[in-house]
This record gives structure tokens, sequence and C-alpha cells, in this order.
């Protein structure tokens, strides 16, 4: 099929589509076009979003797929006619965006080319605004054969989209009856990996033929046939591109067994991993198996040479979480039980003695300050997570013993951020531990129960407001404002949800106000979201640099910065 | 992170490809039994072996019932499956381009779950011999109702032939369930040989669909049967041997106009009104294309949404018995209705009286065996109503009641599993032995005169 054929339309991305009942006087008219050949696309979604008049704040989970997966709420979606046209109807006085959400690319009003930032419509006075062109760009294909090394296609193995600059955010398709695979994705750079170890993963290693009684497998293999990402050759497209012949041959390499004893141990969650020692080099899940604990002894099978960690941790039983939310009800007594210890593969089986053993609790006070603190009933529906900086792998929670006190199951020695969820009201203001602050960085648990740690909340939270300068206006775009830490330590390990840490979309009025724990902070307005954190860098250079006090409100107006494709 | 595992799940998901699960020995935790099933996998034409295969045993027919036993072959294509307990198991093996094979007591089939291999203790099994056929391959292109290729259409695949019954298993080489790509193109494969019927669908783009303008009327797509049509009976059926690829089975999609069907049910006698049940269903092809009914206290009633199609409207409910906690007789309405391109309104359905069947169930001496129960079971019918198994008395006389028109099955058994059913039955009716025990209910009519013989 020609490229100029290959369509995008809006389809399970726009899942979510929400419609209030529009009740203004004003409308929005136009067609959608081929970004490439202008011409008209019938039987394509087109979404109307509605940039809201007030400032709001996303979480970074949020933040990082929102511009991607289409679940903003919506002021309505009309499907093209087969000219392209679409019409919205009642539209209210107000800024508007279009989208037409495609694979894994979002396409919007007002782009020069498929990497732009989108543009605002304003509808005032129950006007109507007339013929709107809204370019639709194709997302990129890669696409290529998995062989192995006799030439025969693999079928059914996963092969992944990594882009270099965030490997754990790749897309992944499996091989057809053919051995082909295509994926679509955002313009950009990528990696292209066969994965096999995603089906190791689940204790059922991608065997190859066997040499003799020399065991061997299929190794995760970069384009254009690297063993590992360092010499993987990095593959750029833009809107439009159709890249095929990324082949890659499979090569099969010895692979030995580990056989390992521990003391039995009971557990809901008994397992025991084997990671890659450098999981920052490839794409996860970089735990390539996985066998039980419970029998004393373990066997892992197929595992090519390098250079690995046996990871467990034994926790005791806790509540289900469901959004990270759930708290403990009690603080179980049972000992968290663990083991990281290299484990190197070279050229024959390998035996390992597993010795589990009893982590390590951090405990401290909390204070609430400016009221009276909540009770601990009010407390005991807020969760504290440990979460481990390494790694987002292992549940490990703390709760609320008292108003004053905290503790966490045992945890085992490493780096953790704190998580505290605040109650109604509160606002996190500081977490110290041995008196140096931890709001935006993790601790350090050695061989010891760690019993120094400080939450303190505040039921007047250190604010930043301001204005974004120049006022929207249509053809511009919408402004976000990014308050980050001016701390560089902090920027590169964030944790899944960093407290010092805004991301803000201005209200409609260029107006933005977010709560944040007292400190110095960057903050800066651009026509786009941020790459976080990778963006940081280049914007504290742009960027006022502002100190937030407790209890106090600092404004800062900002001007609108382009921010990086 | 969790987002970033969606977007994974989902890409796998949309794929039908189920990553391979199986271990090279006993999953962990099973019971440790003395029985080894063994066996050798090889091709079915050729005979040559299919290394690394999958094969899983389980017990029971439903959906994931508990996997016993599983391993992979070799490179020779030979597996062992040990440590198992003794007991009836059902096999699968898949492998990478070929169709799902069940054991069979005849080698192996395609039809799942096969025929249960059953296992004693310490007993020595002969190696089986499973044969897989290639998979066969259905190819086509998916355009939008403007001849636009569609990206992102899901694809359904029902098998019309050799479909058997559920499948325990969640082996799966090829897809059955697949989204099309970004030029609209998919490829369906791993098919065992058989007739299906494919469909296209848009989802998740909403529900609240309009062409050209927010003003215009609301539409829906609809699912659609290739070659091009929304009723199921009149899709054709394609046919894929073993191996084979059949491409160019294309279709476009369309989008149709979502009407209203109201009216009032018309309430005879003391028919308790709250409790009616009603439904609107596809007169063709399964009730995936049924609308919610929405009632009013006023015996009033609506559907939305409802594309074009034609339909059965029924309703049923139970009059008020003697006491508040008693239920009185089932009485039932059934219309066939044909939407087209406008809203249907003022529709009347009148609740009818539903029928009885009366009957003798005796052994060969002619005694009454009590124990049993007699259950009518649907074959077809309209009206989709609980009705009461008949329980015969001292003299082996039994009613079965709150029947609706239709055709049914009788089964004689001692309880709800299927696996107390007695098959060495009997039934006549007026004299006339029942074809596969199945017999006809005409509106209103009452049935008498039913003898059941059970040979113990």
């Amino acid at each position: 099929m020609p490229p100029h054929l290959r369509l995008v339309i809006a389809i399970a991305l726009a899942l979510f589509v929400q419609e209030p009942a529009q009740t203004g006087a004003g409308s929005i008219a136009g067609r959608v076009v081929d970004g490439r050949t202008a011409l008209p696309i019938g039987g394509i979604a087109v979404q109307l979003h509605e940039v809201p008049k007030e400032s709001r704040a996303f979480p970074l989970s949020d933040y990082r797929f929102m511009f991607v997966n289409g679940t903003r709420p919506t002021r309505g979606q009309v499907i093209t006619d087969g000219d392209g046209r679409f019409r919205f109807g009642a539209v209210a006085d107000g800024f508007y965006e279009l989208h037409v959400y495609a694979f894994h690319t979002l396409s919007q009003f007002g782009q020069a080319d498929a990497t732009d930032a989108g543009r605002v419509i304003e509808i005032s006075a129950g006007k109507s605004v007339t013929g709107v062109s809204l370019r639709v760009w194709h997302s990129p294909v890669l696409g290529g054969r998995v062989i192995d090394e006799s030439g025969r296609p693999v079928i059914g193995v996963e092969v992944a989209a990594i882009p270099p600059t965030a490997v754990d955010q790749f897309l992944a398709v499996a091989t057809d009856d053919r051995g082909m695979f295509a994926v679509n994705v955002p313009p950009g750079d990528y990696y292209v990996a066969v994965r096999p170890e995603t089906t190791i993963a689940r204790s059922d290693a991608l065997l190859a033929a066997p040499i003799g009684r020399q065991q061997m497998v299929y190794p995760i293999t970069f384009f254009p046939g690297a063993l590992s990402i360092d010499q993987a050759v990095r593959i750029s497209v833009a809107a439009d591109d159709l890249r095929t012949g990324i082949d890659i041959r499979l090569k099969p390499v010895k692979a030995y067994r580990i056989t390992g004893r521990n003391a039995a141990a009971q557990s809901n969650r008994p397992w025991i991993n084997l990671v890659r020692d450098d999981p920052a080099k490839g794409p996860k899940p970089s735990t390539l198996t996985q066998a039980d604990l419970r029998t004393g002894q373990f066997t892992m099978n197929g595992v090519p040479p390098g250079s690995y960690r046996l990871r467990a941790v034994l926790t005791p039983d806790m509540p289900f979480m469901t959004h990270g939310t759930a708290p403990l009800r009690t603080l179980s007594p049972e000992p968290t039980l663990w083991v990281d210890a290299p484990v190197t593969v070279s050229d024959r089986d390998v035996e390992v003695r597993v010795d589990l053993r009893p982590g390590f609790r951090i405990t401290g006070k909390v204070s609430f300050e400016g009221g009276t603190p909540p009770t601990l009933e009010q407390l005991a529906s807020r969760a504290i997570v440990i979460q481990r900086a390494i790694d987002n792998d292992v549940d490990l929670r703390g709760l609320y013993l008292s108003p004053s006190a905290f503790a966490s199951i045992q945890v085992p020695p490493g780096r953790y951020f704190i998580r505290p969820a605040a109650p109604q009201g509160w606002y996190l203001k500081a977490i110290t531990a041995g008196g140096r602050d931890v709001t935006g960085s993790a601790i350090e648990i050695e061989f010891a129960d760690r019993s120094d740690v400080e939450i303190t909340f505040t039921n007047r939270p250190a604010k930043i407001r301001g204005t974004v300068q120049p006022a929207l206006a249509t053809g511009m775009s919408r402004p976000f404002v990014t308050v980050f830490s001016a701390d560089r330590s902090e920027w590169t390990d964030l944790g899944q949800s960093p407290a010092r840490l805004a991301l803000i979309q201005a209200g409609s009025d260029g107006t933005y106000e977010a709560p944040l724990p007292p400190g110095t902070y960057f903050v800066v307005a651009t026509d786009r979201p941020l790459k976080v954190p990778g963006d940081f860098s280049r914007l504290s250079l742009l960027a006022e640099t502002v100190v937030l006090a407790d209890g106090a409100t600092t404004s800062q107006n900002l001007k609108i910065q382009k921010a990086a494709k | 992170m969790n987002r970033r595992l969606l977007l994974f799940t989902c890409a796998v998901l949309a794929l039908g490809w189920a990553p391979p699960a199986g271990a090279p020995t006993n999953q962990r935790g099973t019971p440790a039994g003395t029985v080894v099933v063994s066996g050798r996998i090889v091709d079915r034409v050729d005979g040559t072996p299919i290394p690394f295969a999958r094969v899983e045993m389980r017990v029971g027919t439903s959906l994931g019932a508990s996997q016993l036993g599983s391993a992979r072959a070799d490179e020779r294509g030979e597996f062992r499956v040990e440590r198992l307990t003794a007991g009836g198991y059902y096999l699968a093996v898949a492998a990478p381009g070929y169709a799902v094979a069940y054991f069979s007591s005849k080698g192996s089939t395609s039809v799942p779950p096969g025929d249960v291999l059953n296992v004693a203790d310490n007993q020595q099994l002969m190696p089986l011999e499973i044969r897989l056929a290639r998979g066969g391959v259905i190819t086509g292109h998916v355009t939008n109702q403007f001849g636009v290729p569609a990206a992102g259409a899901f694809l359904n695949l029902r098998q019309t032939t050799g479909r058997g019954g559920p499948s325990p298993f969640y082996l799966q080489q090829g897809a059955t369930s697949f989204v099309t790509d970004s030029n609209g193109d998919y490829r369906l494969y791993g098919l065992a040989e058989g007739e299906y019927l494919v469909a296209a669908q848009m989802l998740g783009s909403g529900d609240n669909l309009r062409v050209g303008s927010t003003d215009a009327p609301r539409v829906g797509h609809p699912r659609v049967f290739y070659p091009g049509t929304t009723d199921q009976a009149e899709a054709r059926p394609v046919v894929v041997r073993p191996g084979e690829e059949r491409s160019g089975v294309d279709i476009q999609l369309r989008l149709v106009p979502l009407l209203s069907v109201s009216g009032t049910v018309a309430v005879a006698g003391n028919a308790n009104r709250s409790e009616l049940q009603m439904s609107l269903r596809p007169v063709t092809g399964d009730s995936d294309g049924s609308v919610f009914v929405s009632r009013r206290n006023d015996n009033g009633f609506e559907a939305r949404d409802v594309p074009p199609n034609r339909y059965w409207l029924t309703a049923f409910g139970h009059e008020q018995g003697r006491s508040p906690t008693e239920r009185g007789a089932l009485v039932w309405a059934a219309i066939e209705v044909t939407v087209t391109d406008r809203d249907l309104r003022d529709l009347t359905i009148a609740l009818q009286p539903s029928s009885t069947l009366e009957g003798m169930l005796a052994d060969e001496s002619g005694n009454p065996p009590t124990q049993f129960s007699v259950t009518a079971l649907p074959v077809s019918r309209n009206v989709d109503a609980p009705h009461p198994p008949g329980r015969p008395d001292a003299s082996g006389k039994f009613v079965i009641r709150d029947l609706t028109p239709g055709r049914y099955r009788l089964r004689v058994g001692t309880g709800p599993n299927w696996n107390t059913e007695i098959t060495e039955v009997e039934a006549t009716l007026a004299g006339q032995t029942l074809t596969n025990r199945e017999f006809e209910i005409a509106a209103g009519a009452n049935l008498t005169g039913l003898m059941i013989r059970v040979r113990k």
C-alpha cells in the first residue's frame, strides 16, 4: 500500500470521551486534511477541547501520558464527512484546541509540522470561526522481520521500539506468522530490539536448538544485531515515514542453569528475580526470570552469560494496592525477608546459596503545624508509600501509628523515597532524616533500623502563583508552567511522585497557582509540556528562581518560553 | 509506570497473542503425583518433529480451569509432564505457526477441548503422538464508510464449523481477535481449519458520534461481517484449510443511525408489572447485538440507540401468587420488529399465559424413579424466561410450568450438573417417539401425555 493511503483514525485512544453539554452561541467549522498531501480525510474523529479557565496541576504519572492518550475531557467529538468537514455548534465563549488522535500520535490545530505545539482558537461574544484547517500526520512506522540463525521466521516474539532518552517507555508489538512486525511510534529516535526475554520472564526461555547437551537461547538483540544497547543503531523517523527493512537475525548463545538453595520461606510474594545488573542499559523488564522460594530450592533455566543480581523481597501480607493508595490496617510484626546478591554466569551452570535476611524498619515522628492535628481515624485512610529508588517493582508501605508517629514494614537496605499521603486539608511541608532535608530526595537505609525520620504537614502551605504573558489569543499555544527544585541533585532521582515538582496547565486567563513544600525552585512557562526531567537543565537557564516560604504565597509572573520538541 | 504497562499490555492484547506460559517442568505448587505423560509432537502432513511446542494439561472445561501440568517439548518434539496425580485431563498443544491441537482418543483434534485423558497412579502410559496442522491465515483490508483505510478496527472471528465445546485452555498461537494496523490491514493466523465468519467493528470511539456536525443525528458503528453486512445471517463464511492463506477478506465499515423503539406492555390479569423483564435481541446472530430496554412504572418501555435490524422484542414476568412470597405463573410477550430509518413509537405488546408440559417418568420396570428431575432445555425460542424443572410425584407424574413457545430438549438428571444427565432415556409424546428427545410448544398450547422411560 502506498504511504499516502496510510491513514490514521482516532480509535481506542479516544476511549473516554466525555461530552458536557454545550450551551454557547459560537461555532467552529473546518476541514481535516492530510498534513502532507493536503487532501481531505473523511471519517476521522475530531475532538474539541476547552482550555480550562482555572489552572490545573497534574501528578507526574498522568502528565507524561495525558498528551498522547486522549483521556482529557473534551467538549465534543465529530466524525468528518466525506469531504473531511466538521462543525462544532453551540460552543460557549472560551479557548479551544482541536485534536485528532492516532496511533501514539496527536495532531492538533495550528501545528506547522507533526512535532509542533498545537494552537488555540478563541470564541468570544458567540462568534463563529469557519475555514479552520486541521492538518493530520501519519504516525511513523518501524517495520521489519525477525528470523533465526537458519533464516526461519521467529513467530510471536516481542519487538520493542525504545526511545533512547526513556528506555522504559517503549512501544511493543509481536511478530506475526511470517516473523514480520510493524510498530507505530511518535516521530523521534528509536532503538529496535527483539525481546525474547519477555518470554523468559515467564520462566519459559525462547529456546534454540541445543548443541549436543549445551542449552542455547536467543538473547535480547538490538537492530542491526547487537547484544547490547551501546552497539545498537538509532533509527530516526519523522511523521509519514514508513521505515521497513529493520530485519533482525537472532543468534543463539550458550545458556546455563542457576540452581539455588534457601531456607524455605512462606509469603504471598515468594519470588526471587534474576535481574540484569545494569538495568539502565536496556528496557525493562530487566527481570530475566523468576523462581519460587517456598520449597527451599529453585532452578532458573536458560540464562545467557552475564552479570546479574538475584533479588527477592518477601513482604508480610498487605491490603491489595490500587492506585497506590491502600493504607495498612496494622503494622505486621512479621519480618520482610530479602536478598540482593550478585551472580555471574560465564561458561558453566551456577549453584548459589540464598540467605534470606530480615529487613529494617523506618520509623519517625509526624507533626502537624498550624492547627489541631487530624485524628488517627482520619489518618487511617492515608497510605505511606516507601518507594524504592532503583525501581518500582516492590510494594513497601508504612502507616500512621498515631497523629505523631509513623512506622514502615521492614524494608531491605537501599535508597527510598518516603511518600506520605496528606490528610484532607493538610499539605506536606518537609521530610527530614537525621536532620537532613529529604523532601525531594531519597533516604538511605543501611543495615539498621532508621528512626530519625520526621514528616511535617502544614495547613498553611507555601504557594506560588502568577500570570503568564503574553495573554492567550487565537494562534498561540496553551501555556504550561513547571515548578521544579533548584537543587540539581533532585533532578536525577525524581521517583514516581516527586514532592518538589508542580506540573501545571495555566488557566485560559494566564494565571497559575500551586502549593509546594517550602524551598527554592525554578519556575518556567513553556508553550508545550516539558520533558521531565530532560528539559530541566536547559530551561533552568531561562527559568525564574523563587524562594517559597512556609505559609506564604509568592507571586511570580512569567513569559512563555519555547520548549524543545 | 502503570500507564506504560497499560500501553504495553494493550499492544500485546491487541495482537491477541498470549506469550508462552508453560514451564519446562511441573508448575510450581503442583501436588506431586506419580503419573508421567509423555509424547511427541509432529507435523500432521510430513510427520517431522515440531520443536519447543507447549503442552498444557487441565482438569475441567471452564476457561482457565486449574492447570495441573505443563511442559515444553524439546528440540526433537518430545515432551514429558511429570508428577501428575491420577485423574482425567484435557491436554492441549501449541506451537508457533500451527493451530492449537487437543488430545483425542483418535489421536489429536483441532476441536476444543478434545477428549479426556484418564491416568491412574503408577500407570505406564504409552507415549502420545500429537499431530499439529499448520495454522491457516486470513488477511484483509478494512476501510471506513468513505473508503479511507480504517486503522484500529477490531476484528472478530467466529468458527461456524467444528467449533466444539468450551476450551479450558488459554493456549492460543494465532490471533482470533485483532486490530487493523495503520494501513487498515489485518492478518489473523494460526487458525484451525474450518469455516469462519469475519467481522470488523470500530470500538471505543465514544457513544456520541455524529457525522459532519454536532447538530447531525447520532450514529453508531455496527459490527460489519464480511463481505459487508450487519446481519450475521447474510455473512459469507471464509473456509480455511490447514496452512492456507485466504487474502482479500476486505470489509467496509459503515455508520448507522441510532433509533428509538418505545411503546407499552399490555399487562393482563394480575401480573406484577414492576417485575417485568424486557429485551430487544436481533432475530439472527447472537446476543451481542442486544439493546437494553428501560421500563417505566406505567408499563411504558423504551430502547435507545437501536441500530437498524430485525429484532425480537420480548417481555416476561409472573402473575402475583396467592401470598406475597409466592410467585404465580409466568406470562410472556414477543413480537418481531424491524427497525429501518426511523424511531418506532407506540408499540404495544400483550402478555400471554405460558404453557405447561405434563408427563410421566418411569424406569424399565415401570417404577417411578423419584430421585430424578426433568428439565426442558431450550433449543430455540424467543423469550428467554426461566422455568423450574419438573419433579415427579410418588406416581411418577410431573409437570413443567412456565414454558414459552419454542423448541426444547428433555433432560433427565439428578442435579444441575451436566455430568449427572441420564442419557439412556426414551421419550414418547402421544405415542410418538421424540427424536433427540426434542419437542415443540406453540403459543397458548399445553402438552400432555409425555411418557419418559429411563433405562438404568
